[in-house]
């Protein structure tokens, strides 16, 4: 979440703010929101597949950190996005969906021709079918390589695990996905 | 009773569900498999699954995975795969959602617990010449007092 060119700066800046809302200065928590909801509303976007999903998820992990931000120990952004990847997963676990996603979506369309559109909904539709098949660590790894765009060496960072085993799980995923796809779109 | 916010991914690997298919000769393969310890073991592959890993990854050409059996299609669903993926990375947060998060914030969870006397101030220039100001001023006013 952090560019490779100013990690220490941003994890200080992050601290300072911290103490500052320990204090009691509430509203300085919003710079950390600012800061950091968009890369972890994309996670949670990525693995529930519903923008009122995510902002759910987000609304309470942020509530969430703001009552535990005494307990931070190491990088904030770290620790928040662990927050919010635990309830993606929680949610996973727990909801049964009967349909997909994506339906509230109101982002403006980039389409020339609404037959380009139409396919893309349904690659976008099927995509959010496979990757519901997905255990949820299959998905938190593919979303995090694939859609969130990180290495390995971040994730196994972000996530606390190896990166062999963050291997093995995109490449499970990849593979399934694979296999899910591949007789209507290969 | 709360979670513990600092532990790591609290989500056994243990079940990963989906089990992609497995050639024939593969299934020899699983009760080996099954019996090693660490799952970082990675799982055989046919040829074609490596080289696609291998390229996701990075580390060979698409060249290489449209020579490939069927490669040609495989590449074609991955660039499909990642156009979307694309969409989704430009996604940002409603601005609604942030103003919502901070009206759903509790006002006095820090507040009751640090009196004003016990808050540390943020020392900056504007501050330091204030407070120069403040006692140069009081020294003067001690001197002016004094001297009379």
């Amino acid at each position: 979440m952090t560019s490779a060119t100013e990690p220490v700066d941003q994890a200080d800046l992050d601290q300072e703010v911290i103490k500052r809302v320990l204090n009691g200065s509430r509203d300085s928590f919003e710079l950390l929101i600012v800061r950091y909801s968009d890369p972890l509303y994309r996670h949670a976007l990525g693995m529930t597949g519903s923008p009122d999903v995510a902002e759910d998820i987000l609304q309470q992990s942020f509530i969430k950190a703001y009552a535990h931000l005494g307990e931070v120990r190491g990088r904030f952004d770290a620790w928040v996005f662990r927050i919010v990847a635990n309830a993606c997963k929680d949610w996973l676990k727990n909801i049964r969906r009967s349909h997909v996603s994506y339906e509230e979506d109101d982002q403006p369309s980039s389409y020339s021709t609404p037959e380009e559109e139409l396919d893309r909904n349904e690659l976008r539709t099927d995509l959010e079918v496979a990757l519901a098949a997905l255990a949820p660590a299959l998905r938190e790894a593919f979303v995090m390589k694939h859609v969130e765009g990180r290495s390995y060496e971040e994730m196994a960072e972000l996530l606390r695990t190896t990166v062999g085993a963050l291997k093995m799980r995109v490449h499970r995923a990849r593979e399934a996905l694979q296999h899910l796809l591949e007789g209507k779109y290969a | 009773m709360y979670d513990d916010l600092n532990a790591p991914d609290n989500h056994s690997d243990a079940d990963l569900g989906f089990q992609p298919p497995r050639s024939k000769a593969g299934e020899n393969e699983d009760a080996l498999t099954q019996r090693l310890p660490d799952r970082e073991v990675p799982i055989p592959n046919s040829g074609g699954t490596s080289v696609l890993h291998q390229w996701l990854d990075g580390d060979v050409s698409v060249a290489v995975m449209r020579a490939t059996q069927g490669g040609n299609d495989t590449v074609d669903l991955w660039n499909k795969i990642h156009d979307e993926a694309e969409t989704l990375r430009s996604r940002t947060t409603p601005l609604y959602v942030h103003k919502r998060i901070m009206d759903s914030l509790p006002d006095d969870t820090y507040r009751s617990h640090h009196p004003w006397y016990k808050r540390s101030i943020s020392i900056n220039p504007a501050v330091m010449i204030a407070a120069g100001i403040v006692l140069f001023s009081l020294g003067a006013l001690i001197a002016h007092a004094v001297l009379k």
